[in-house]
């Protein structure tokens, strides 16, 4: 190390407090260098007469130094390594102390200053040579690290790997599926201040689907529906069809068309009578770069830039419908962070990133598509758009070309700014978070092209309905769907750990943050007044940003918005570990954090602008049980179109979640660890989108009961919702240590919310959603691992040379099982039995649902449910059946063989779900299905992976 | 293979592994280091009562995953006694081996010599230091690691890294020293005494070297037997 000179300073302060008792005065110094810093380990010496001799003091780690001395004059020294520098000359009093403050140049204890020189590498070993040298001093299972090293990697699986997924046909070739991962890496230390990593990483997949479903069989198609042993139903007459056949003069011809795209059975089974085996094709590269430099001083830089770009089609139940997207996603870095004092560090972060998106359906550009089908009421201004209305089948595969395009422009950027302050026992971390993002040409699904529903409630099956050209529903998009939207957010946060005791650790913060409610810069946002589960007739749509919403009481909202500003998250923190043997052995923990999730990009950008007059919905409604619309003139039937409501509650409030964690690890032995621990979740404000607008259950035409019949259904976006989660774990892990690494652990999970999205049975009784969460298990067992496989005890006649040491050495297996329990689901009836426009209906229970031997045809007893009475609400309650459990084992077995040159060649053989467990998906569980209770898809079965990487 | 040659082997098994097994005792560790042979020297480095390494192991789950081709990231942190005079010598020893003499002048190599020496001698009768270095399989990691090891001082990290004995459950780091290279890594200093009484003694049973550190879950922690470090009756530390 290069010493610095330093400029000697010395001020000299006097102060006197009188004391008779004492014997000898007291000097109190303190020692820093030119920069300011204060120096521990610095030695101070006092020279006073012959017969005082010489005192020498070590400064502490605050750079201070005590020390009593007879009164006399003192020639005052900073002993530097076998020299001393002279300071000052004071005068110690009998009764007095003096204080001293001396810059002085820095300096350890000397053999502390031999310890920091200590280093391996020296002018005469070349970076390449030191590099080596780390090498051999630090092994790692990796190859290390020269002035250039780096990586090239294959990972290949294909369809001749694979074992048959449980619904692929018997007798014919598995699914295509061709899966290459490849990539590059390369790092060059350039100094040793300055290193730079370049990665490419691509992906290319072209992967058969197994998309099974149920389609019109020949007969169906031409009218036939004598192989149901249902009765067909003339809806005019309301007598059966002659043989179960419609007549073919009364086909609609919009059904006709459409049928074109519908694609004859191609399975024997029939209720899953085809499969959609068209590749799933995914392309990716992505590129990523990094610089990292090291300043003097120990600054240090990092640039990051990465590149992403994603091409894919979206492969549906029915071929025709195979949709394409493309992404691209950018991120840009720059990190720094500095020391700034002994206790000071300070850290700041700049980022940018940027994404756009885009999905288009496969008719996309293809103009006159939707106007040739004949559908009155439809039309398109951009090409873009066109393809497929949705035609809703139900217990059939929807034909359509869903909500594409779908298209998005994201920006963000933001700073991250922090300062660490240490003090003793204490360390203080404060600090921001600025930043702005930005959603542009964001669209979703226009719903220009209509969509139609058909529930077979008019003949008594949803595909006889839509030949005969009868929706019950209908509803298409009028207006611009384009959103643009931004918000700004920061966050200020100051945290401290605390060393109370040896034995006890404390950590608090709190974090107040602030998430502007997103606004569109078109400031085409306009919702109902009042927004009410029963909005009032003298309600009424009211553009934001203009002075009738001001006159109306929302100043405080800023144009382009219609939510108030939430203000008031503060969020506190607590931690403690306590340690009563010392040394982590045993600790105990607990935890407490209050947490905001403020509602997201998705949840405004799906309502802000989509309300009348800038975008809506209409809809229209049949009579039950007679038909009033027909395709070819879907929305000027029976009832007028109904515009319906996306509103945003004004006083939307950010989701906050309390989570407390009890714990208790014990060191069983060095390496084993064991944890017992408890954690709640208790979820409040939690957002929701409630259906509104609702007629109570009745007879007669839906819209004409709404509480405001000039308007359709209302989705509100409010903050009325709760969640909360009780979960305890035991787990047990070695790290990594003579070979073996183990992580494994049982999870209890019970996890409860109300009512969260989607339909409910009765909107006015949200209460009665209150239910498990349908993503979690209640029990989970999981094992990872990985074991060097010891060769030498399997072949003891290993010798360290040669061919034994290429075939034997380097060989591990690596591992992860997961078993977990059923997730819940909820048996409901899309068919509204109630009549009151909110599809979530349920019917009544009348047994548990469980049968002793469940299986993919029937998983639960569909006897014990029956239809609920006529507009009523069943009482079948949400999540009370399980879906079939999860069983996986993930086996890797892996090679490393080193080279002559250090040269590293890797082979790995991934196993994924190595037993080939059949992971079943939940059943249908509509009851109005006719597949209520049968299984249709089931996880992937067995895949194998080959990867061969090189590490130079 | 028959059950006498399977015998065989299972006598012969412990009988080869004796000689690994005790290797560090074999050696003298009191030689001059000039003597030691590369594979002892190394020994000592990485599986000496003075130098542990712990691996923290993060298993990327699902078809598809991974890190620049990585399936599995290994952490590893190379923790050692710097304080303990074998250390220093294997790492004079293994520094004097790789360097190039027939590039040196006479001078050079005097200088050199002198300075690997002194190196060894080093007086730390007032301190225990402890060295930590850092590796992992994936870039990023490293660059993580590094950050942080450099921007810490001595006062950031005396609420992170302690050395921990029955008598005294936290000692506080006393200095630091941010890595200069990476062999070595960083230097984590700790007194001898605390309150006039020795942290560590011959009696004690072990010493642990807690960091709190990041890709450590939840913290590095590192445990030597005091009883393997000594020799003839006296504490290498």
């Amino acid at each position: 190390m290069t010493r610095q000179k330093l400029l000697f300073l010395l001020v000299f302060l006097l102060i006197l407090l009188g004391s008779s008792l004492l014997q000898a005065g007291t000097v109190n110094g303190i020692v820093r260098n030119d920069a300011g810093i204060l120096l521990s380990n610095q030695k101070i010496s006092f020279s006073g007469s012959d017969t005082l001799g010489e005192r020498i003091v070590l400064s502490d780690l605050e750079g201070k130094y005590r020390i009593e001395l007879q009164a006399a004059i003192y020639r005052v020294y900073h002993i530097l390594g076998q020299q001393k520098v002279f300071l000052q000359e004071i005068s110690v009093d009998e009764s007095g102390e003096v204080t001293i403050e001396s810059t002085v140049e820095e300096h350890l204890d000397e053999t502390l200053q031999a310890i920091k020189e200590f280093r391996i590498g020296s002018s005469t070993l070349s970076s390449d040579d030191y590099q080596n040298l780390a090498e051999i001093i630090n092994p790692f299972p990796d190859k290390g690290k020269g002035w250039l090293y780096g990586s090239v990697y294959e990972f290949h699986r294909n369809d001749n790997f694979d074992a048959r997924n449980f619904f692929d046909p018997v007798g014919e070739p598995l699914p295509e599926y061709k899966r290459n991962q490849f990539g590059a890496t390369v790092g060059v230390i350039l100094s040793p201040n300055l290193t730079f990593q370049g990665n490419y990483d691509g992906l290319r997949i072209i992967q058969g689907s197994t998309e099974v479903s149920h389609v019109p069989t020949s007969l169906m198609r031409n009218g036939d529906f004598s192989e149901l042993e249902e009765a067909l139903i003339d809806p005019f007459s309301g007598e059966q069809f002659a043989g179960n056949r419609i007549p073919l003069d009364r086909i609609n011809p919009v059904a006709l068309k459409v049928l074109q795209v519908i694609p004859s059975p191609n399975l024997d089974d029939f209720d899953r009578n085809f499969v959609n085996n068209d590749p799933f094709v995914n392309y990716q590269d992505n590129w990523s770069t990094r610089m990292d430099y090291t300043a003097e001083d120990n600054s240090k830089l990092i640039i990051n830039y990465s590149l992403t770009d994603r091409d894919r089609n979206d492969v549906e139940d029915l071929p025709a419908f195979t949709s394409h997207r493309s992404d691209r996603y950018q991120a840009v870095s720059i990190s720094f962070n500095k020391t700034l004092s002994e206790r000071l560090v300070s850290y700041s972060r700049l980022s940018f990133n940027r994404s756009v998106s885009n999905g288009l359906s496969p008719y996309s550009g293809s103009d006159g598509l939707l106007t040739s089908l004949g559908i009155r009421g439809l039309l398109l201004d951009d090409p873009l758009e066109e393809g497929y209305p949705d035609f809703e089948l139900s217990g059939y595969a929807d034909p359509g070309d869903g909500n594409n395009p779908t298209t998005s422009a994201r920006n963000g950027l933001e700073l991250d700014l922090s300062f660490t302050y240490a003090m003793n026992n204490h360390s203080i971390q404060f600090g921001t978070e600025i930043g702005g993002s930005q959603l542009n040409n964001y669209r979703s699904g226009s719903r220009h092209r209509g969509r139609f529903d058909f529930s077979g409630e008019f003949t008594g099956d949803a595909f006889a309905d839509f030949l005969m050209g009868f929706p019950n529903a209908s509803s298409k998009g009028i207006g611009t769907d384009r959103v643009d939207i931004r918000r700004k957010h920061w966050e200020f946060f100051l945290r401290e750990s605390w060393k109370v005791h040896p034995k006890l650790d404390l950590s608090m913060g709190i974090t107040y943050s602030f998430q502007q409610p997103y606004h569109s810069i078109a400031n085409n946002v306009s919702s109902f007044y009042p927004l009410l589960f029963e909005p009032p007739a003298n309600g009424k749509i009211i553009t934001f940003g203009t002075q009738e919403t001001r006159n109306l009481g929302f100043a405080g909202v800023q144009d382009g918005s219609l939510v108030y500003p939430d203000r008031n998250n503060w969020a506190p923190r607590l931690s403690a570990a306590f340690s009563p043997l010392g040394s982590n052995q045993l600790v105990l923990r607990g935890s407490y954090t209050l947490f905001y999730d403020p509602p997201d990009e998705r949840d405004f950008s799906r309502r802000l602008t989509r309300n009348y007059p800038f975008f809506y919905i209409v809809s229209a409604e049949s009579l039950q049980d007679q038909p009033t619309i027909n395709l070819e003139d879907p929305f000027t039937g029976a009832t007028p179109p109904a515009i319906t409501i996306q509103g945003i509650s004004p006083n939307l409030s950010s989701p906050y979640f309390h989570f407390w964690r009890l714990s208790v690890q014990n060191e069983l032995a060095p390496n084993w660890n064991i944890e017992a621990s408890y954690s709640g979740r208790r979820g409040i404000h939690t957002n929701r989108s409630i259906p509104a607008n609702v007629p109570t259950p009745g007879e007669g035409d839906i819209q004409e009961r709404r509480p405001n019949p000039e308007y359709g259904k209302f989705t509100i976006f409010d903050d009325g919702g709760n969640y909360s989660a009780n979960e305890f774990r035991l787990s047990l892990d070695k790290r990594f240590s003579k070979g073996l690494s183990l992580n494994s652990g049982m999870i209890w999970n019970k996890s409860i919310t109300d009512y969260h999205w989607g339909d409910p049975n009765n909107p006015r009784d949200l209460t009665a959603e209150k239910g498990p969460t349908s993503w979690q298990a209640e029990k989970r067992f999981y094992l990872r691992y990985i074991i060097d496989i010891p060769a030498h005890f399997i072949f003891p006649w290993r010798t360290n040379a040669g061919f034994y040491k290429w075939v034997l050495d380097g060989w591990r297996l690596s591992g992860i099982t997961d078993i977990a329990g059923g997730r819940p689901f909820t048996v409901y009836d899309s068919s509204d039995p109630n009549n009151d426009g909110v599809y979530g209906d349920r019917p009544d229970r009348i047994g548990s649902g469980a049968l002793s031997s469940p299986s993919v045809d029937q998983w639960f007893n569909t006897a014990d449910f029956v239809a609920a009475q006529p507009y009523s609400f069943g009482n079948s309650g949400r999540g009370i059946l399980k879906g079939p459990g999860r069983q996986t084992w993930d086996i890797s077995v892996i090679k490393q063989t080193r080279l002559n040159q250090g040269d590293i060649v890797e082979l790995r053989i991934a196993f994924f779900n190595a037993l080939n467990n059949v992971n079943f998906d939940n059943p249908v569980a509509n009851f109005n299905d006719d597949s209520f209770g049968t299984i249709f898809g089931a996880d992937r079965a067995r895949e194998i992976e080959v990867a061969l990487k090189y590490s130079f | 293979m028959n059950k006498y040659r399977i015998i065989l082997y299972i006598f012969l098994l412990p009988a080869c592994l004796a000689p690994l097994s005790s290797s560090v005792q074999a050696e003298s560790i009191d030689s001059p280091f000039q003597d030691w042979s590369e594979k002892y020297s190394l020994n000592i480095l990485n599986e000496s009562p003075w130098a542990n390494n712990e691996t923290y192991i993060r298993q990327l789950r699902g078809v598809g995953s991974g890190i620049q081709g990585e399936k599995e990231i290994y952490n590893t942190y190379f923790v050692r006694f710097l304080s303990a005079k074998p250390i220093r010598k294997a790492f004079a020893r293994v520094r004097e081996l790789h360097i190039d003499y027939a590039k040196m002048g006479e001078s050079e190599k005097s200088t050199f010599q002198k300075e690997n020496q002194k190196a060894v001698d080093m007086d730390l009768k007032d301190w225990i230091v402890v060295s930590v270095a850092f590796r992992s399989n994936v870039p990023r990691e490293e660059s993580r690691v590094d950050q942080f090891l450099m921007g810490q001082t001595t006062e950031t990290l005396k609420t992170r890294a302690y050395l921990s004995t029955a008598k005294f459950p936290r000692i506080e780091i006393a200095d630091y020293i941010p890595p200069t290279e990476k062999i070595v890594g960083a230097k984590f200093i700790f007194p001898r005494t605390k309150d006039g009484m020795d942290i560590v003694t011959a009696g004690d049973e072990k010493i642990v070297f807690e960091f709190d550190a990041p890709g450590s879950d939840p913290l590095l922690r590192t445990t030597f037997e005091i009883e393997k470090m000594m020799l003839e009756g006296e504490l290498i530390l």
